[in-house]
């Protein structure tokens, strides 16, 4: 008997151990493999028994119990394997499916090897003893049993209950960590920043600023403005966005077409070119954006002259700038004000390649048109328009943001 | 009229209460401060504020936060008027506001100077927009739709919203100008000079910007604001009847 528990605990660790090796679904094979391995292994030792003599329903009674408690330690390697073979298999339904399938076998499995189990001893003593003393020899195990569990019991709640505490701990610790994690990244080095440029007010405002910017993003939603690191809707990525290669032929610097490429609203696209042109002027723009639309190719040369208008504005106007943004129908218009000293548009300085070329030159080669109103003392407003395919109409921003 | 202007602060972070108190303190007399629902129910009763500096999350009560804290002050102080502080501008919160019956917003980064004007224009009786908050209303009222466009298939919605106007004006005092002489089909559109207006403060004009560039007066521009204020307050249509059964106000 001892010999044969080893043997079948060498089993269960190789079983255990080729279905962790081999991905996807071998378990149940596996455990097919051991419920065979042990058959065969009680068909062996039965025939081995008789051979030598001793009595039949001694052999089978060891066998009974042999298989039962083989088929009862089987469930061991199938839910330890159980979420390995899982792992590949996709969505979340069909894991949830399959392990309270596999939960209902082994209950099955379990019951199963318990009654083959109590045959075997029944089988085993029952050639040995009469009928009346191997029922009292039974209901006096079964008492033992009950008393040894009603024992264990507080025992084995303690163990449940803890293990359900800890693995809420952990979750709470990783949640916590989450949350450090994020703060020490832009909280933290924000602050740190902060203090190191204490005698910049501008880069201390602008440093703040786009940290506010950060922190509302990450406390409100709205996860694919900023930052790189990829909010959960660019799981179903298309080529239908803009494609970086579009991007840079139409501008040489434009890295609102960065890293994704899943479709995304006009407004979105905006939102996060001012925040990087915010980042790099060290400038707020306050922004309003009423209607949407979907930003594709059409909008990649009205966002490239928003950009260098915005550049503009920031480097030779004065605040406020405001970015505004409307689409109404298949008209696209876009606004960019700053409230600086002004200049003369008839006169631009020659060489001034920003305005006319970038602005109004590439407006213009789109179908779009482009308009600065400039005045001394005023500011400088650069109007830029441009007809889209209407059908592209979407949803508001403000429904957006609700979701 | 410097100096007799009575303002009132609501925040329940102190410091930053603290910040407005001082900035504000030599242009206007700051007859309370207060830093939850409760509280600043009681402040504003006791000493009956022309202007109330309010944030939008404040703690307690049920939690309305400055919602509640308008509703509820009415009664005891009908001629109190509200500007909201926010930092969040996110439109629920903002649309929360005011349509509980504050006079504007205005983001806590503004400037010092920025602030004393806008409590001088509520207490003059005049709205505060922000481009953010013009940009709202314009998404609000079905920016660039006109009366004949929109107003065929809500017809039916017509007789209810005109109810729930009447109710909500059972919570507002009477504003100094447009003594709720509307239409009630006119509160769900704006008129194409209202339009106009938003729309270029929410380009960033000022409202003296938006004087020059239409060939009116500041006062007109304020009293337009102020319409599109008081529509916004009394509407009821999609954007906005969402965001108040979100909040729970209406």
């Amino acid at each position: 008997m001892t010999e044969r528990k080893t043997r079948l605990g060498h089993l269960v660790d190789a079983a255990a151990q080729a279905s962790e090796n081999t991905s996807g679904r071998v378990h149940p094979a596996t455990v097919r493999n051991v419920t065979s391995l042990a058959f065969f292994l009680a068909i062996v030792g039965v025939v081995w028994a008789l051979v030598s003599g001793i009595e039949f329903h001694i052999a089978l009674g060891f066998a009974a119990i042999f298989l039962g408690i083989v088929s009862g330690w089987s469930q061991l390697s199938f839910i330890m394997n159980q979420p390995l073979g899982g792992v590949g298999s996709g969505d979340d339904e069909a894991l949830a499916a399959a392990s309270l399938r596999s939960r209902k076998v082994g209950i099955a499995m379990t019951v199963l090897s318990v009654v083959v189990t109590i045959a075997g001893v029944l089988v085993l003593f029952g050639g040995v003893l009469g009928p009346r003393q191997v029922l009292f020899g039974a209901l006096a195990g079964f008492v033992i049993l009950a008393a040894v569990a009603l024992i264990i019991a507080p025992w084995w709640i303690t163990l449940v209950a803890n293990l359900g505490m800890q693995e809420a701990k952990t979750a709470r610790e990783q949640l916590r960590l989450d949350f450090t994690a994020h703060l020490h990244d832009s909280v933290l080095q924000t602050l740190a920043l902060i203090q190191l440029n204490a005698d910049d007010p501008k880069k201390v405002a602008a440093l703040a600023h786009a940290q506010e910017r950060d922190l509302r993003e990450w406390l409100y939603g709205d996860m694919e403005t900023g930052s790189p690191a990829g909010g959960p809707s660019s799981a179903g990525a298309t080529a239908e966005g803009v494609s970086p290669a579009e991007a840079g032929a139409a501008s040489t610097a434009a890295p609102y077409t960065g890293t994704d490429s899943a479709p995304e609203s006009l407004s979105r696209a905006l939102k996060r070119l001012v925040a990087d042109v915010e980042d790099t002027t060290e400038r707020q723009i306050e922004l309003v954006t009423v209607g949407d639309a979907r930003a594709d190719e059409q909008t990649v040369p009205l966002l490239s002259a928003a950009r260098e208008a915005m550049l503009n504005a920031a480097h030779h106007g004065a605040p406020p700038y405001s970015v505004y943004l409307e689409v109404s129908g298949g008209l696209i218009q876009l606004f960019v004000r700053d409230h600086g000293s002004g200049f003369d548009t008839a006169h631009l300085p020659a060489g001034h390649l920003g305005v006319s070329e970038s602005i109004l030159g590439r407006m213009k080669r789109n179908g779009g048109t482009a308009d600065i109103d400039s005045r001394p003392g005023w500011g400088t407003e650069v109007k830029l328009t441009l007809h889209v395919d209407s059908s592209q109409h979407a949803g508001s921003p403000q429904e957006e943001e609700k979701q | 009229m410097t100096g007799s202007i009575r303002v009132a602060v609501v925040d329940d972070h102190e410091m930053f209460r603290a910040g407005v108190i001082s900035t504000i303190q030599n242009d206007f007399e700051v007859v309370g401060q207060a830093g939850d629902v409760e509280s600043s129910i009681a402040m504003i009763g006791q000493s009956q504020p022309d202007v109330v500096l309010l944030d939008v999350h404040v703690p307690g009560g049920q939690g309305g936060g400055g919602s509640e804290i308008i509703l509820r002050s009415v009664p005891l102080s009908p001629q109190t008027l509200y500007l909201a502080l926010s930092v969040s501008d996110s439109p629920a919160d903002v649309g929360a506001v005011i349509r509980a019956g504050a006079r504007g917003y205005v983001t806590k980064t503004i400037t010092a100077s920025d602030l004393i004007a806008s409590v001088r224009q509520v207490a003059d009786g005049y709205a505060v927009f922000s481009p953010k908050l013009a940009g709202f209303v314009l998404t609000a009222f079905d920016h660039g739709a006109f009366s004949g466009e929109t107003a065929s298939p809500e017809q039916t919605g017509v007789a209810r919203e005109k109810r729930h106007a009447e109710e909500l004006l059972g919570h507002q005092r009477s504003v100094p100008q447009n003594n709720g002489a509307y239409d009630p089909s006119e509160i769900d559109v704006l008129s194409p000079r209202e339009q106009e207006v938003m729309r270029l403060i929410a380009r960033g004009y000022s409202y003296k910007e938006v004087a020059a560039e239409l060939f009116i007066s500041v006062k007109t521009v304020e009293t337009h604001v102020s319409a599109v204020l008081r529509k916004l307050q009394l509407s009821n249509r999609g954007e906005l009847a969402r965001w108040a059964a979100y909040r729970r106000i209406v």
